[in-house]
């Protein structure tokens, strides 16, 4: 009530008093004013009303655990037992081990491949899948459009677990198809999984297979949004197929592009599953051989289930948080050069 | 010494422009010839057997009704779509396979195409970057296109800031800017307000007159054709009806269908049975509503007895809607002629010269000796 008295005064400071004020309009207008007040802020309540069961979920499981890190980050953390305050002990445990700054090292790599590799594939594989789709449509075979599209995206929607195992099988390096291939087509073959050298590159290859058909699908969406008919001013003004490419379609699926670069590097900075899988975890012994593919993730988890260390592995996974929101907005900073979004700046 | 650089710099500057093939004059000379080009799409033909000769310097409208296939044409013209068969010629140099690039043609599509994450600098450049013009040329031509049509203020701008008669006039620059040799628009005022496309249409003339570039535009608007061509050419189905100045066609439609299509009110069209027919075959008669007049006329003439049914003012005069043996009839009086009651009876005559008369199966225009025509009159009991 008080809020709604303080209302006109405020009106009429700024506009020299409302139509009721002025006697313009008989003065229930005003009373009525404060009824519909009334009826929004009940409005208002429906609303967190309505969104209340996926929060309360959402708060269960997702912001009290990820607000319980932070805590047990600075905690030596019992699971069962009574925890005592640790203070900054365990980011000092944790910089003073070399496993850590390699366990990022390797993460860098995976990422520095991956989101390129998932950027400039998917890109790829939606020009072709385009253009592709173009030659069917004018043969009267308009179907093929979706079946493709769904192949394309097939890998994406299988399990992770599920198909990392039969990857390890291509790895194989005797049995496996990577190493017929090669061996075919003549070149060396590399020990794959059991190399410390080759795992991450295998690792790579089996994300890529996962995850480009997924990227591509965002890629297929962003260049339906450039109109043919300015290609085709872009063909009449002379432009070659490269050229129009370069500074017509690109500019105008950047902001595709920053959103998949975005997306893939979040996915790879956590990557778990299928390096996991591939590098043998069901059998014991994860991220290796030799650590070579014990990622950031896979340290977080080694460190929290199999070693048993809770705190250490919370105080990881907030500098790990950390590193992706300092990515992200260097990024986002990063992207007001050079993508369009169609606004008026 | 001075004399001397000069020389030496336009002998060198002649030198260039002839190994770039810049032309020396202002613009370049280019007709466009198309002879017997076919498009079709699967058994569907687009375009039937198109002969066309547009002269240099000429500007030539294809009007039509929508889906008779003159925007087709444009585009085959510019080498975004391939004929069937036939050739196209720009300055008598075959370019039916040439890429679109290759062709030296600006293009000016109806809803602008403008790139719109560049500015208005940027989209009138954009055809001379691509071909890797220097830049003191680029910015050259930009500010020769912006200054021709007031761009100036608007360089930095992007297209999205622009309102539609300023999107246009980008669109056109873009054309201009590469100085091509023909320029093609494909109905660019049909986006704007009817205040405004007015407005565009005296541009576009005096443009024309100032470049004098070869130009085919295609629309749908007779008003557009008429006000802007030097030549109308009216496609239907595919076909070209008919291929005059604007004053030609209006007068002296060549067939049924552009009697039909052009004026406005259009050409009345009547079916009357014909007497040098053995079998009872009809004739098509043509008479323009301006040439109707209330009552009666001495000598020979055509006389239609009319039930009125709706008097339509304009701003020119007064239109008489009738229907003559379950026909609409359409008649152009004055303003101040005397009006007649909706739902009376009345007579509309017209002078016999000033018949058309068409053949009913073909819609040819059939050039009847007057005795001829006075005595198809008589058969039909109309005069």
């Amino acid at each position: 009530m008080q809020l709604s008295t303080a209302e006109p005064g405020l009106l009429k400071e700024s506009g020299g008093g409302t139509a009721a004020e002025n006697g313009l309009l008989p003065s229930r207008h005003a009373g009525s004013f404060d009824g519909r007040r009334r009826k929004l802020r009940l409005h208002g309540m429906a609303g967190y009303l309505f969104i209340m069961p996926a929060f309360s979920v959402l708060t269960l499981f997702f912001y009290i655990p990820a607000g319980l890190l932070f805590i047990m980050a600075f905690y030596h953390w019992n699971l069962f037992g009574n925890s005592t305050f640790a203070g900054w002990a365990n980011f000092s445990t944790l910089f003073n081990q070399p496993l850590y700054f390699r366990s990022l090292a390797e993460t860098a790599y995976f990422a520095a491949v991956m989101v390129p590799a998932d950027t400039l594939a998917g890109l790829a594989l939606a020009l072709l899948l385009r253009e592709g789709l173009g030659q069917l449509r004018s043969g009267k075979r308009r179907r093929g459009g979706g079946i493709g599209r769904s192949l394309v995206f097939l890998p994406h929607v299988t399990p992770v677990i599920a198909t990392s195992i039969i990857w390890a099988w291509v790895f194989n390096p005797r049995y496996g198809l990577a190493n017929y291939v090669l061996r075919t087509v003549g070149l060396g073959q590399p020990g794959w999984l059991d190399s410390t050298r080759w795992a991450m590159p295998a690792v790579m290859l089996y994300s890529l297979w996962h995850s480009v058909g997924y990227y591509a699908v965002f890629f297929l969406a962003g260049l339906a949004m450039v109109p043919d008919q300015v290609l085709e001013a872009a063909k009449a003004d002379g432009a070659s197929r490269w050229y129009s490419f370069r500074r017509v379609v690109l500019p105008m699926i950047s902001p595709t592009i920053f959103m998949v670069a975005i997306l893939s590097s979040v996915a790879s900075m956590q990557a778990f599953s299928q390096i996991y899988a591939l590098s043998g975890g069901p059998h014991g012994g994860a991220g290796g051989p030799a650590y070579a593919t014990t990622t950031d993730a896979l340290l977080i988890y080694n460190t929290a289930f199999i070693y048993q260390h809770i705190s250490l592995a919370a105080a990881m996974s907030l500098v790990l948080f950390l590193v992706l929101l300092a990515i992200t907005l260097i990024q986002k900073r990063l992207a007001r050069r050079w993508v369009y979004y169609g606004g008026d700046k | 010494m001075v004399t001397n650089f000069i020389l030496l710099f336009s002998g060198v500057s002649l030198l260039w422009r002839q190994q770039r093939n810049i032309p020396m004059t202002e613009r370049a000379m280019a007709s466009i010839s198309l002879e017997h080009v076919v498009r079709s799409f699967g058994n569907q033909t687009v375009l039937n057997d198109i002969s066309l000769e547009i002269a240099d310097g000429e500007f030539l409208v294809l009007l039509g009704p929508s889906g008779c296939g003159k925007s087709t044409l444009l585009r085959t013209i510019a080498g975004l779509e391939q004929p069937s068969s036939g050739r196209v010629y720009l300055d008598g140099e075959d370019v039916t396979q040439a890429q679109p690039g290759e062709r030296d043609i600006g293009m000016v599509f109806q809803n602008y195409s403008l790139y719109p994450h560049l500015s208005v600098k940027e989209n009138l450049a954009f055809g001379l970057r691509a071909r890797r013009t220097p830049r003191h040329e680029v910015d050259a031509a930009v500010g020769r296109v912006a200054s021709l049509l007031e761009l100036q203020e608007l360089l930095a701008r992007k297209p999205r800031q622009l309102s539609g008669g300023q999107r246009q006039r980008v669109a056109l620059g873009r054309a201009l800017a590469r100085r091509p040799r023909v320029i093609l628009m494909d109905e660019p005022l049909s986006n704007l307000d009817s205040a405004l496309r007015d407005r565009m249409r005296v541009q576009l003339r005096r443009l024309h007159q100032k470049v004098g570039l070869t130009t085919l535009y295609v629309t749908h608007d007779q008003q557009e054709a008429l006000a802007l061509a030097d030549r109308v050419a009216v496609m239907r189905a595919g076909s070209i009806e008919q291929v005059g100045p604007p004053e030609e066609v209006l007068l002296r439609p060549a067939t049924a269908f552009t009697a039909a299509f052009v004026g406005s009110p259009p050409m009345n069209l009547i079916h009357i049975p014909d007497p040098g027919s053995e079998a009872e075959q009809e004739i098509t008669i043509g008479i323009r509503p301006e040439d109707l007049i209330l009552g009666a006329l001495s000598g020979p003439s055509i006389s239609l007895e009319v039930s009125v049914e709706v008097l339509e003012r304009t701003r020119d005069g007064l239109l008489l809607h009738g229907l003559w043996r379950d026909r609409e009839v359409v008649a152009k009086l004055p303003l101040e002629a005397d009006r007649p009651a909706a739902g009376s009876i009345t007579t509309l005559s017209a002078s016999i010269d000033h018949l058309a008369y068409f053949c009913p199966d073909s819609g040819r225009r059939l050039d009847l000796p007057h005795s001829e025509r006075a005595k198809t009159l008589a058969a039909a009991q109309c005069s």
